[in-house]
C-alpha cells in the first residue's frame, strides 16, 4: 500500500512540471510574450518612472532573461527545495527547507498564495455541492432505467439527459437568472455572489425571532447556492446517469445475480442488496475525472453570477497575461485534480475488496 | 482469409443499420445533412448581391463574381465527395482520392480565384443592381456582414418588427440580418467540429499507438503527456493558448484540436495493450510475424467504431467549445458564428429572445444531434446493453 | 470472511460524517461570534475614549458650538462648501438613515490610495479621504473643505493654506498641517509606488508647515493648475501610514490601507480584502463636517455580469445603473423599470473625448499617417455624425478638439470636419494613392494597398459596434481598415511599443485640459502618451507657453490658438463626447444636474432617503 501510495506521488511529480512548462512554454512563444512592460497599468506616467518601475520588475522577476533560465529561477522559487535566493537575485546555497514561494502576482501586487488562498476554497465549495448533488441525481435515473430498461421512463430520460448535456452552459446560467432571479418574473433567487451582505449580520442556524424567520448565515449560503449549482451540476447527469444504467445492467446479467434470484430472492432485493454496491464501482472511478470538467465550468458559472472563485481568477489572470498567477493557478487546479484521482482510486478499494494496490 | 473479411464487412453493416434504427438518430442526421446543405451553399442562400441579373440584355452573376476563395473551396470539395462517393472503390482509395481532388482544388483556388477585396453591400441596392431587365435574388437577400447601413438599421429588431424589409430571423446588435448569419456560421460550426476533432483523434491514434505499441518507458512518458492534458482543465488551456495566441477561426480550430486528443490516447493504448496480451497475438509474435502488424491490422479496424462513438461527442464537445470561448471574449470578431451571436444575447442586459433563441436553438440541435448519434453508434456496438433488448 | 457494508453501515456513516460536519460548522459559528464581540469592543472603546476627551473639553470649556445631528443653525455658521448638503437637510422629507448600495462591474484590487489605479477605488476614497479644497459644483470655483482660505503669492510660485482647527480623522486623532505635508513627502517617497501622483506633484519643490494649521506649497516653476495640484492632493494620516515609510512593500502590497478625514470609513481600516465581494463603508460617527450625511452605510457591490447587474438592479438591491445607450432606448420603454427609477440623461463637464490615433513612425520609419493630407482624409471618411446617430443613439456630441464644446479653452467657430467622401478621395489621390490592380483596394506608389489594422478595447460592445461601421465607411474610399480587438494589459504593451497602426480610445478631461502629456513632442518617447510619434514645434512652443501662463485671461487664446493647430493637423480623428445615462431608484431623493454633472453620491452628500422608503436599518 505505502509503496503503491509513494509511487504515486512520484509520478505527480513530472506531470506537475509537465504542466508548468506546457503553460510556460505557450506563454513564452506567444507574440509579445510575457515582459514587463505588460504589467504597467495607467497610461500616464512620466517616462524616468516607468524606466524606473521596468527596472524593478526585471530584477523582481527576472523577466529580461531568457525564457529558459525564467522557467528555472521561477521553478526554483515554487519548489519546497531548491537554492536560496537572496534580495539582489543572487543564488545561495542549496537547501532542504527553504519553503515554497509561489511569486508575486503582476496585476494583484499580491503574493499569489494569498490570492489562491482567498479563492480556491469557493470554488471547492461549489463543487463539493455540485457533485453528491449530480451522483444522487444521476444514481436515482440510472437505477430507473435499468430497473424498466426499454421502457418509456428509459427511453425518455436518455433523450432527456442527453438534451440536457447540449444545452450550452452560458445560456442556461442567464436563462435561470433571468427567469428565477428577477422581479418581473420569479425572484426566488438571489442573483449575485456567493451570500448576502445581511448574512454576515445573521447568526449561523435558522430560527425563529418576533419579527419572524431569520434565514441565517447557513440557509442564506444554501439559498445563493442553488442556481450556480444547477448550472455546473445538470451538463453532468448525462454521462453519470449512462454509466450506472450500463453497470447496474451489467451486473444484473451477471452469473451472482442469477444465483441470488434462483436461491429465490425478490427482484427488488437482488437489486438493492446485491447489483447496487457493485454498480457504484464505475462511478467512483470517474468521480476524480469529474474535477476537471468542473473546474472548468466554474469558469462560466462564477463569472454569470458574480462568484469570485479560481475561474474568475483564472480568466483575469490569462486575459492580464499575469505569469505567475497562470501559472501557479494551472498547477494547482492539476495537482487538486492528480490527488482527486488518488482519492478515488482509495476509495475503490474500499468499496471493493478484491483490488488491492500491494 | 475471404471469409474473415466477409463478415466483417456485415458485421460493420449490421452494426450501421442498427444505429440507423432509432429515431433520434434519424432526426439528427437529418439535421446534419441540412447543416453540410447550408454550409456549402450559404454564398447562395443568403446574400446581398443577385444571383442572376439581366441589364441592358447582358446576363451576369454577382455572386458568382464575389465568391471567395474559400466559398469556391467549399463548393468544388462538396461536389468531389460527392463523384466519390459514386465511385465503386475501396473506403481507402476514396478517402484518399477525396484528400488529393480537395486539395487540388484548393491550389486551384487560390491561383485562380481573385474575388474583390472591398464588399460594399449597399452598392447592390443601389440603381446600378435594382434598375434592371429582370433579376434573381437569393431567398435570404442580406449578406452576413451586411449591416444595412443604408437601410438605417438599428439593430436588435426582432422578427418582423423591422419597416421597410423582413427579416426572418431578426436583426442582431450591429444590423445584420440573423438568418443569413446563422446560415453561414453553419460552415464554422461544421468546420470547427470536424476538424479539431479531427485534429484531437490524429493525436490520439498516433500517441496512443505509440504507447500501445511500444509500451514500458514509452508508455510511461506518454501517459505522463495524457496526465497533463487532462489535468488542466482543457478550458484553461483554451483559454491561455488563444489569448497568448490571438483570435482567428483556424486557430481556434488547431487549439481545440490539440487540448482534446488525451481520451483517444488513452483509448488507443488501453485497446493495444489489451490485445497484447492475447494469446494469438502472442503466439503470432512468437512465430515470428511483426508485432506492428498484428497490432495495426486487428486493432485499428475493430477499434474504429468505438473510436467514431467518441469523435462523435467529441466534435459535440468542441462546438460548445467555441460559444465558450465568445462568452469569454474571445471568440471571433467579424465572421458570422451561432458562439458570438449567443454571446450577444447573453451579454445583453434585455431579453432579445429571438438572439437565445435561433443560435442557441442551432447549437443545441447540432450537439444533440451529435450526442444523439454517439449515443445510437455506442448502443449499436455492446449489443448487450442496447435498449431494445433481444433485438439483436 | 469479509465484512459486507450493508444499508444500515452506510446510513452509520452518514450520520457520522453529518455529525463531524456540524461540529465544524458550529467552531466556525463560535469563531464569528468571538470575531463580531471584538469588534463590539473595539467600537466601545472608542466611545468611552471620545466620551473622555469630550469630558476634558466640557471641563476646560472649549467645547465648539459644532453642530451635531441635523443642524438648524443660521447658514453664517456653516463652510461654504457644506451649504448645498444643508439645502438639502432643510428639505421637509430629509431624513438620514438608510444605505447607498451601488454596483462595480469589475473585480476591486485594492482600495489602498495610490497603489490603486481604478476609477472604481477612487470612488470609494473619494467618501474616505479630503482635500484641502473643492470644486464648487454651482460655479466651478475652488472653495474650501479642510482650508479655510488661502493665498497665492503674485508670481503665482506660493500657495499657502489657512486650515480648519476642528477637523480630526475618524480615529479620531487631530488633523494638522503635519498630515499635509507627510501625504506630500510619502506620495514623493521613492519606495512608494505613487509614480502617477509622484508625476503631478513633481512641479511642488517643497511644501512646509508653517504652525499647527498653516500650510505653505512652493512650485518650481509658474503652473497654471497649482492651485488644483496642491489643492487637490488627499490628505493622509500621518500616525496611520508613517510606519509604512519604513516598509513600503508592505504598503505597495497592500489591499485594504485607508483611513481618512471623510464622512465615512471602514470598520477596519487595515484589513479589507477583495474576496469579500464588496465594500462597506460606514458613517464616520466623528466626521467634523458641518452637515453629516445621510446614509447609514455605502455598500458597492461587486456584479461583472451585465443582465445579472440589471436584474439586481431591477430587484431594487441596488441604487443606480448606468446603461449603454441601446439599451437604455430600450429600458426607457420598460414599465416595471421606469416605475422605480429616474433616469438621467446627461454630460458631465469633465467627461473624456474618443478619437482614432494615426500612428506617424513606427520601427523609427515614418508611417503612411504621418502625412497630413492622409489624415485629414480620414477624418473626412470618419462620419462622426452617423457614429453618434446610429451606435449611441444621438446621446453624445461630437468633439473638435480635447477641449469640451463648453470650456473657456475651446474656440467656438471651429467646426466638426463633415462627412465628405470626395473631399477624401481627392486628398487620397493629390497624395498618390489610387487603385492600380482593379482589387477595389487603393494602392500607393509602390503598389502596397492601403490596408491597416485598428486596434480597439474588445470588451466594449459600442466600441467594437462603431468599429464595423468605420471598416464599411472607409470601405467606400477604397481603404481597408481591419477591426482589430485586443486585451487592456496587451493594448497598453503595444501603445508603449508604438506597435500598432492606429487606434481607437478615449481620454478623459478635466475642467480645464493640458495637452503636453498627450500632443507635446518630447512626450513621443517609449512608452510615453504621445504614442502617435506627432510632432510639431509650433504646438509644442504654444503649449509650454500656456503652461506657464498663470493669468488666465492670457492662456485662454494661447489654448486657442493650440486647439487650432490641432484642427488642422488632425493627429487625432476626434471623434466625440458619450452622454452619462443613468437610471436611479426612486427612493434616493434630492437628485439635481449641477456644472459638475449628476450630484448622485457627490460630497459633501445631498442625497438621502426619506423615512418612508428606508430599506435598511442598520
Amino acid at each position: 500500500m505505502l509503496t503503491y501510495l509513494l509511487r504515486r506521488l512520484l509520478l505527480m511529480i513530472p506531470t506537475l512540471l509537465g504542466i508548468t512548462i506546457l503553460v510556460f512554454t505557450v506563454m513564452a512563444m506567444s507574440p509579445g510574450g510575457i515582459s514587463a512592460q505588460t504589467l504597467i497599468g495607467g497610461t500616464d506616467m512620466k517616462p524616468q518612472e516607468k524606466q524606473a518601475l521596468l527596472n524593478y520588475y526585471n530584477k523582481r522577476y527576472g523577466l529580461d532573461k531568457p525564457a529558459p533560465v525564467q522557467y528555472l529561477r521561477w521553478l526554483n522559487n515554487v519548489s519546497p527545495i531548491g537554492f536560496t535566493i537572496d534580495e539582489q537575485g543572487n543564488r545561495g546555497e542549496f537547501s532542504f527547507s527553504k519553503g515554497m514561494d509561489l511569486g508575486t502576482s503582476f496585476q494583484y501586487g499580491r503574493p499569489v498564495s494569498d490570492i489562491l488562498a482567498e479563492r480556491i476554497p469557493i470554488t471547492l465549495l461549489l463543487n463539493l455541492v455540485t457533485i453528491p448533488f449530480t451522483y444522487l441525481i444521476a444514481i436515482f435515473v440510472g437505477m430507473k432505467s435499468a430497473a424498466n430498461r426499454g421502457g418509456s421512463f428509459d427511453v425518455g430520460m436518455g433523450m432527456s439527459m442527453l438534451a440536457l448535456w447540449s444545452i450550452p452552459t452560458m445560456l442556461a446560467g442567464v436563462l435561470l437568472l433571468g427567469f428565477f432571479g428577477n422581479v418581473q418574473h420569479f425572484q426566488w433567487f438571489p442573483t449575485a455572489g456567493i451570500s448576502s451582505r445581511e448574512a454576515q449580520d445573521m447568526p449561523f442556524l435558522p430560527h425563529w425571532e418576533q419579527t419572524g424567520f431569520v434565514r441565517g448565515f447557513l440557509l442564506d449560503r444554501v439559498w445563493h447556492l442553488i442556481l450556480p449549482v444547477i448550472c455546473l451540476s445538470y451538463g453532468s447527469f448525462a454521462a453519470l446517469a449512462k454509466l450506472t444504467r450500463t453497470s447496474i445492467l451489467e451486473n444484473l446479467n451477471s452469473d451472482y445475480a442469477r444465483t441470488a434470484r434462483a436461491k429465490g430472492l425478490a427482484e427488488h432485493d437482488v437489486l438493492w442488496r446485491h447489483v447496487f454496491r457493485n454498480s457504484l464501482l464505475p462511478l467512483i472511478t470517474i468521480s476524480a475525472g469529474l474535477l476537471p470538467s468542473l473546474l472548468a465550468g466554474s469558469l462560466i458559472v462564477e463569472n454569470i453570477f458574480s462568484i469570485n472563485g479560481m475561474g474568475q481568477l483564472a480568466v483575469e489572470a490569462v486575459k492580464g497575461r499575469d505569469r505567475e498567477l497562470v501559472l501557479s493557478i494551472t498547477w494547482v487546479s492539476g495537482f487538486l485534480t492528480l490527488i482527486g484521482y488518488l482519492i478515488a482510486d482509495f476509495c475503490y478499494t474500499l468499496a471493493d475488496p478484491r483490488v488491492s494496490y500491494d | 482469409m475471404t471469409e474473415t473479411t466477409v463478415s466483417r464487412e456485415s458485421f460493420s453493416a449490421h452494426i450501421w443499420r442498427k444505429t440507423l434504427d432509432g429515431v433520434g438518430v434519424k432526426v439528427g442526421l437529418a439535421w446534419i445533412a441540412l447543416l453540410v446543405f447550408a454550409a456549402v451553399f450559404a454564398p447562395f442562400l443568403a446574400n446581398s448581391m443577385p444571383l442572376l441579373i439581366s441589364k441592358d440584355g447582358i446576363i451576369s452573376a454577382p455572386v458568382l463574381r464575389y465568391l471567395s476563395v474559400e466559398d469556391a473551396w467549399v463548393l468544388a470539395t462538396f461536389f468531389i465527395a460527392l463523384a466519390v462517393y459514386r465511385l465503386r472503390l475501396g473506403s481507402g482509395k476514396r478517402i484518399l482520392l477525396f484528400l488529393l481532388g480537395s486539395a487540388v482544388a484548393a491550389l486551384l483556388v487560390n491561383m485562380f480565384l481573385k474575388p474583390p477585396v472591398l464588399v460594399i453591400y449597399d452598392d447592390f441596392r443601389t440603381i446600378t443592381y435594382t434598375d434592371v431587365d429582370w433579376r434573381i435574388m437569393p431567398p435570404i437577400p442580406y449578406a452576413p456582414t451586411d449591416y444595412l447601413r443604408d437601410l438605417g438599421s438599428k439593430g436588435l429588431e426582432a422578427p418582423f418588427k423591422t419597416e421597410g424589409h423582413t427579416h426572418l430571423m431578426g436583426t442582431e446588435e450591429n444590423g445584420a440580418d440573423v438568418l443569413s448569419r446563422m446560415i453561414h456560421a453553419c460552415r464554422i460550426s461544421l468546420s470547427i467540429g470536424l476538424i479539431a476533432s479531427g485534429i484531437a483523434l490524429f493525436i490520439g491514434v498516433i500517441v496512443g499507438g505509440l504507447m500501445g505499441y511500444f509500451s514500458g518507458i514509452v508508455d510511461m512518458l506518454g501517459m505522463r503527456l495524457v496526465e497533463i492534458f487532462e489535468d488542466i482543465p482543457t478550458l484553461f488551456l483554451l483559454l491561455t493558448f488563444v489569448a497568448f495566441f490571438g483570435r482567428s477561426l483556424y486557430m481556434m480550430m488547431v487549439i481545440i484540436g490539440i487540448t482534446g486528443w488525451s481520451g483517444y490516447a488513452r483509448y488507443v493504448r488501453q485497446e493495444f495493450l489489451k490485445l497484447r496480451k492475447q494469446d494469438y497475438v502472442q503466439a503470432a509474435v512468437a512465430s515470428g510475424l511483426p508485432l506492428s502488424s498484428i497490432l495495426f491490422r486487428h486493432m485499428l479496424p475493430n477499434g474504429v467504431a468505438p473510436l467514431l462513438v467518441a469523435v462523435s461527442f467529441g466534435v459535440a464537445g468542441a462546438i460548445l467549445s467555441e460559444a465558450t470561448l465568445s462568452f469569454l471574449g474571445l471568440g471571433v470578431v467579424d465572421a458570422p458564428s451561432w458562439g458570438q451571436m449567443l454571446d450577444q444575447a447573453v451579454k445583453s442586459s434585455t431579453f432579445n429572445w429571438w438572439m437565445a433563441a435561433f443560435p442557441g436553438g442551432a447549437i443545441f440541435m447540432t450537439v444533440f444531434s451529435y450526442n444523439l448519434i454517439g449515443e445510437a453508434f455506442r448502443d449499436a456496438i455492446d449489443p448487450q446493453l442496447s435498449r431494445k433488448a433481444g433485438v439483436n | 470472511m469479509q465484512k459486507q457494508l450493508t444499508a444500515r453501515d452506510w446510513i452509520l456513516y452518514s450520520l457520522l460524517s453529518l455529525l463531524i460536519l456540524l461540529l465544524l460548522l458550529a467552531m466556525y459559528q463560535i469563531d464569528r461570534q468571538w470575531l463580531k464581540l471584538t469588534e463590539m469592543e473595539t467600537a466601545m472603546s472608542e466611545q468611552s475614549k471620545d466620551m473622555r476627551e469630550l469630558r476634558v473639553a466640557v471641563a476646560s470649556g472649549a467645547v465648539s458650538n459644532k453642530p451635531t445631528t441635523n443642524s438648524t443653525e443660521a447658514n453664517g455658521d456653516v463652510a461654504q462648501a457644506f451649504k448645498r448638503a444643508l439645502a438639502a437637510s432643510r428639505l421637509p422629507d430629509y431624513a438620514q438613515g438608510d444605505w447607498s448600495v451601488d454596483s462595480f462591474s469589475t473585480n476591486i484590487k485594492t482600495i489602498t490610495p495610490l497603489v490603486s489605479s481604478d476609477l472604481y477605488a477612487s470612488n470609494v476614497q473619494s467618501n474616505v479621504l479630503e482635500s484641502l479644497i473643492t470644486r464648487n459644483p454651482d460655479t466651478l470655483e475652488w472653495e474650501g473643505l479642510i482650508a479655510k482660505s488661502w493665498k497665492i503669492s503674485d508670481d503665482g510660485l506660493v500657495i499657502s493654506f489657512q486650515m480648519r482647527d476642528d477637523v480630526s480623522f475618524s480615529d479620531g486623532q487631530p488633523l494638522t498641517a503635519e498630515d499635509v505635508v507627510f501625504s506630500f513627502d510619502f506620495i514623493m517617497t521613492e519606495a512608494i509606488q505613487a509614480p502617477r501622483e509622484r508625476a503631478y506633484l513633481e512641479k511642488i519643490k517643497a511644501v512646509k508647515a508653517n504652525g499647527k494649521y498653516e500650510v505653505v506649497f512652493t512650485f518650481k516653476e509658474p503652473y497654471f493648475e497649482a492651485l488644483s495640484l496642491a489643492g487637490g492632493m488627499s490628505i493622509l494620516p500621518k500616525h496611520f501610514y508613517a510606519s509604512y515609510v519604513k516598509e513600503p512593500q508592505k504598503f505597495n502590497q497592500s489591499k485594504g490601507l485607508l483611513l481618512g478625514s471623510g464622512p465615512y470609513k471602514l470598520t477596519d481600516p487595515k484589513n479589507w480584502t477583495p474576496d469579500k465581494g464588496n465594500i462597506e463603508l460606514v458613517r464616520n460617527e466623528r466626521y467634523w463636517g458641518d452637515v453629516p450625511p445621510s446614509f447609514n452605510r455605502i455598500l458597492w457591490k461587486v456584479i461583472q455580469n451585465d443582465s445579472a447587474r440589471l436584474t439586481t438592479y431591477r430587484n431594487g438591491d441596488i441604487d443606480s445603473y448606468s446603461a449603454r445607450p441601446v439599451e437604455y432606448q430600450e429600458l426607457k420603454k420598460d414599465e416595471q423599470l421606469i416605475a422605480k427609477s429616474q433616469n438621467f440623461e446627461y454630460m458631465p463637464p469633465t467627461v473624456g473625448y474618443s478619437y482614432i490615433g494615426w500612428n506617424q513612425e513606427r520601427a523609427g520609419k515614418p508611417t503612411r499617417f504621418a502625412d497630413k493630407r492622409v489624415r485629414q482624409a480620414m477624418t473626412y471618411l470618419t462620419d462622426v455624425s452617423r457614429i453618434i446617430k446610429d451606435v449611441q443613439l444621438n446621446y453624445a456630441e461630437p468633439a473638435v478638439s480635447p477641449f469640451s464644446n463648453t470650456s473657456k479653452q475651446h474656440n467656438g467657430s471651429l467646426q466638426p470636419y463633415p462627412f465628405n467622401l470626395a473631399k477624401a478621395k481627392a486628398l487620397l489621390t493629390e497624395v498618390g494613392y489610387e487603385d492600380r490592380n482593379g482589387d477595389g483596394v487603393l494602392e500607393d506608389k509602390s503598389g502596397k494597398p492601403f490596408e491597416f489594422k485598428l486596434t480597439y478595447f474588445q470588451a466594449n460592445e459600442d466600441t467594437k459596434r462603431m468599429v464595423l461601421l468605420l471598416k464599411d465607411l472607409y470601405a467606400r474610399a477604397g481603404v481597408r481598415m481591419i477591426p482589430f480587438p485586443q486585451e487592456w494589459p496587451v493594448m497598453l504593451e503595444n501603445l508603449g511599443k508604438k506597435d500598432f497602426d492606429a487606434i481607437t480610445l478615449a481620454w478623459t478631461s478635466g475642467i480645464e485640459t493640458d495637452l503636453y502629456q498627450i500632443f507635446h513632442s518630447s512626450q513621443a518617447i517609449s512608452n510615453g502618451d504621445n504614442y502617435i510619434s506627432y510632432k510639431n514645434p509650433e504646438l509644442d512652443k504654444l503649449i509650454e507657453q500656456a503652461r506657464r501662463t498663470v493669468d488666465e485671461s492670457k492662456r485662454m487664446p494661447l489654448w486657442q490658438s493650440a486647439e487650432r493647430i490641432l484642427y488642422e493637423d488632425q493627429p487625432y480623428t476626434f471623434m466625440m463626447r458619450r452622454k452619462s445615462l443613468l437610471f436611479v431608484d426612486k427612493r434616493i431623493h434630492n437628485l439635481q444636474m449641477t456644472k459638475l454633472g449628476l450630484n448622485l453620491g457627490s460630497l459633501p452628500l445631498e442625497n438621502y432617503v426619506p423615512v418612508a422608503q428606508q430599506k435598511y436599518t442598520q
